[in-house]
């Protein structure tokens, strides 16, 4: 085997500035080596991130990066893959950029299905804007926003995914980042949006090590991932955090149908051009090859 | 001098939305066009899909036009609402044909009456009740003055694609049409056409829309993502169509934010980008737009805009979304803004748009409206090789380099060279953060002032060295009238009327409103008495005006949802003349 030509090294950015023990650092780690084994060259890495802790991660990576507004990342990254195909393209993100300002653009992103990963750390807070609720937090949870217990019932992000047919859905732990850097490198290789959810406990505002330390275990061996109910089962049980893969499935991804447009507009162009088309080429206009 | 010897007959149709108003009204356009002649149209549509009172007009001339007509020559009314709607808008001697099984006509002085039974001549002597609309625009084309043979032509090759039964009906109606007893009064609505072979050779009769994708296709444009809203869906409707065959990608997002973002995504990535909306949909993206100013993404954002506020009136005129466009935004936000004012600058300006938008690395205000959007106008076209197209200044990083890559480095005009995904050595993060030149955030007092001071050095640039404005009218005007969008041409129409009445009274459009320009600045300042003529409530490019030069000016306001009169800008200007000092 030849010598790789990108060691791990080559994926690092900035010094993170996250809190020590913050389970972010295991997930870059985790991320870092997955791009390693896949030896993606840093210059056609495209990061693009939301807002929140895990929103800084472009920062800590040797990458393009793109630090978007609140919430969308996604609709971002999503066009970038569809103008630069050749790109590696990675979402990230937390679980309040993702689920709650981010909600009106996950389920779209994910029916559309282009071809990217999107890493969401979800630790069931808001950790830069110094601990108020999260959507994905539990009942009853107090935080500085629900000083007399959390109200809502919780956003599943993984049934969510699932529910608006995305074609690979994967959850890891921070604190296990030999599993979680392959589900990553699974993520990337699958072709379509592939929704990997990283638990990543933020030790300063909402420690649930423990919670991950008792009730995380690998999905049974037998479990179909082609199964989308039972999926859905394992993301809502409420007793274990369940990791590894949930579901997956191959469908046209959004850039591949946006190649077959071109494909089916330049032959209806052939026999009924638009009128516009038709003005076009008749004012001395030419179309790219 | 273009008037009085201009002629030109401005017709109106009105009734029912679904009746057939807009397609007789689009018929005899057509047919306008094709025999020779200017036009110039402006239709209105109801805000809901079935039902409402809609209207269509069409001015036709020898020459160009600048507005669709304040007075109506003939009212075509298909119902009473038709009848009773528009009388305001007629003049002495104007002709109104009115369906006589659906109208009862009440009496308006000096306006000559023409029943005509249009569904039951349709139905019994063409023998379709669907020819009423050809039937309708064949008598109006008629008044006009075009003989009956070529009006038959034209409407048969306008129908050829349905079938030879259906051009045989439509030729029928044409007869039919040409058969019928006009009333005894003097028919002065006819029209010389234009020469056909000098002014119409090389025109194109098309919408301010179609214009408007021309010119994104001309630019380059290979990226468009937008989301449905009146008046604006046309323009994404086309893009969607149009720019797969040339490689490009477009896509319906689920809201605004998605699209801005998806333009925002696809040029950090290296494509030109655009997007279309209206003012709610603009609302939407005000965050996104500070985040590509301060990000330095260029970008093209096109406001069509219609009646506000809020949810407003979508199918009714106003442009009241300047001060959106100029300070919309949280923070010290730098943006450029662009208007054009005619079908044909719908074009120029959109390739304009795209070309500040890569030369300045900026996100660009496309600010168009529903009258310009839907409007249908002969215009010229240039040669597409001629027309200039710019591309964003491309860095060139040295890979070996081990530092990192200063993306936002300071330079005397504010651009910095530009590194695509995928160039090795330019890697850097696109930051909405204050950050220093490499991208790094960085909230440190000097850094910031330094980086304002580059973000809005673009803008310095642009006003020293771009030309947004232009004159018409004489050349040192005692009164000066400026104005902007669709109302430029209302401006440089009244312009042109008082001149043929030898009135001292000269006219500015602005294209580009923001930055200010400079050349604007000066020659607002040199002018002698100044009236900006907006269709908005609070004159917003009066106000804009008066805090850029400190020039008091007087306003002519009109936010009734339709285009500002003529008439009112010559009023107000004859006004001014009298006065011996200015009052505001």
């Amino acid at each position: 085997m030849s010598e790789q030509r990108y060691k791990l090294q080559d994926y690092k950015g900035l010094r993170p500035i996250w809190c020590p023990g913050c389970g972010d650092f295991s997930v870059l780690m985790a991320l870092q080596k997955a791009l390693e084994k896949r030896q993606v060259p840093p210059s056609e890495l495209a990061v693009i991130s939301g807002i929140g802790c895990s929103g800084r991660f472009p920062h800590f990576m040797n990458s393009y990066g793109l630090h978007m507004v609140h919430g969308r990342s996604l609709p971002a990254a999503e066009a970038v893959k569809l103008a630069n195909p050749e790109l590696e393209v990675i979402a990230t993100g937390g679980d309040g950029d993702g689920f709650a300002i981010g909600m009106g653009h996950f389920p779209h992103t994910v029916r559309r299905n282009p071809n990217m990963l999107y890493l969401v750390m979800n630790n069931e807070v808001y950790g830069l804007t110094k601990g108020q609720t999260s959507p994905t937090s539990r009942t009853g949870m107090v935080t500085k926003t629900t000083p007399w217990a959390n109200h809502d019932e919780p956003i599943n992000p993984l049934v969510t995914a699932l529910a608006h047919h995305c074609s690979f859905v994967a959850r890891g732990v921070s604190t296990d980042v030999k599993g979680l850097t392959d589900l990553l490198i699974q993520g990337m290789e699958h072709e379509g949006f592939a929704y990997v959810e990283a638990f990543s406990p933020c030790l300063t505002f909402f420690d649930t090590y423990e919670r991950v330390r008792e009730t995380a275990k690998p999905l049974p061996d037998d479990h179909d991932t082609k199964d989308v109910l039972s999926a859905m089962r394992y993301a809502m049980d409420p007793e274990n955090m369940w990791t590894g893969v949930f579901h997956k499935h191959r469908r046209q991804t959004l850039d591949e149908s946006a190649i077959e447009n071109t494909e089916k507009a330049r032959e209806k162009n052939e026999t009924k051009p638009t009128p516009l088309l038709k003005i076009y080429k008749e004012l001395g206009g030419k179309m790219p090859a | 001098m273009k008037y009085p010897e201009r002629k030109t007959t401005t017709i109106r149709l009105a009734g029912e939305s679904g009746e057939g108003v807009v397609s007789s009204g689009q018929i005899l356009t057509d047919t306008l066009v094709e025999q020779g002649f200017s036009i110039l149209t402006y239709q209105t549509y109801p805000a809901e899909i079935k039902g409402g009172h809609c209207w269509y007009q069409v001015r036709s001339s020898a020459h160009p036009l600048e507005t669709p007509g304040d007075r109506v020559d003939v009212l075509v009314a298909f119902n009473q609402e038709g009848y009773d709607t528009h009388t305001d808008d007629l003049r002495s001697g104007s002709l109104i044909i009115y369906d006589e099984d659906a109208v009862t006509p009440t009496e308006v002085e000096k306006v000559h009456l023409f029943p005509v039974r249009l569904s039951k001549i349709a139905k019994e002597e063409v023998g379709s009740a669907r020819s009423k609309n050809v039937l309708a625009a064949a008598i109006l084309a008629r008044l006009v003055g075009l003989p009956a043979d070529d009006v038959e032509d034209s409407v048969a090759a306008k129908f050829k694609h349905k079938g030879e039964k259906v051009v045989e009906v439509n030729r029928k109606a044409v007869k039919v049409a040409y058969g019928l007893p006009l009333p005894d009064i003097d028919m002065d609505y006819a029209l010389t056409r234009m020469d056909s072979t000098g002014e119409i050779k090389g025109t194109y009769a098309l919408t301010g829309g179609d214009a408007m994708v021309l010119g994104a296709l001309t630019a380059g444009c290979n990226f468009f993502a937008g989301y449905p809203i009146t008046p604006a869906s046309s323009i994404l409707e086309a893009l969607t169509r149009e720019l797969p065959a040339w490689g490009g990608r477009a896509l319906q997002t689920e809201d605004e934010m998605s699209a801005l973002a998806h333009c925002l995504g696809a040029s950090f990535a290296g494509s030109k980008s655009m997007t279309a909306t209206s003012g709610p949909g603009f609302s939407l993206m005000m965050e996104l737009l500070g985040h590509a100013s301060t990000t330095e993404v260029p970008l093209v954002i096109a406001d069509l805009q219609r009646g506000g506020p809020s949810t407003g009136l979508p199918t009714k005129y106003e442009q009241s979304d300047l001060f959106t466009a100029v300070y919309g935004g949280h923070g010290d936000t730098p943006r450029i803004v662009v208007a054009p004012s005619s079908v044909r600058e719908c074009f120029d300006l959109t390739v304009k748009a795209f070309n500040l938008a890569e030369r300045y690395q900026t996100p660009v205000v496309l600010l168009s409206d529903n009258a310009l959007s839907t409007r249908m106008d002969r215009v010229t076209l240039p040669d597409l090789t001629t027309v200039d197209v710019e591309n964003r200044l491309l860095a060139e990083p040295d890979p070996a380099q081990p530092e990192r890559f200063k993306r936002y480095v300071f330079t005397e005009n504010g651009v910095s060279p530009f590194p695509v995904p995928g160039t090795p050595g330019g890697q850097y993060v696109c930051e909405g953060l204050e950050h220093d030149e490499t991208g790094k955030p960085n909230y440190d007092g000097t850094n910031h002032e330094a980086m304002n001071r580059k973000r809005f050095a673009k803008m310095k640039d642009l006003q020293e060295k771009v030309t947004g404005h232009y004159m018409t009218g004489p050349e040192d005007p005692d009164v000066l009238v400026v104005g902007w969008g669709a109302i430029a041409g209302t401006v440089r129409e009244a312009v042109d009327r008082l001149t043929a009445e030898e009135l001292n009274v000269g006219g500015m459009t602005v294209t580009i409103p923001w930055p200010f320009p400079k050349k604007a600045a000066k020659a607002l300042l040199q002018a002698k008495r100044v009236i900006v003529a907006e269709g908005n409530y609070q004159g917003q490019l009066a106000q804009l005006i008066t805090a850029e030069t400190g020039v008091l000016v007087d306003k002519v306001t009109f936010a009734r949802g339709g285009l500002l009169p003529v008439e009112m800008v010559m009023k107000r200007a004859k006004e001014l003349l009298e006065m011996k000092e200015v009052t505001a």
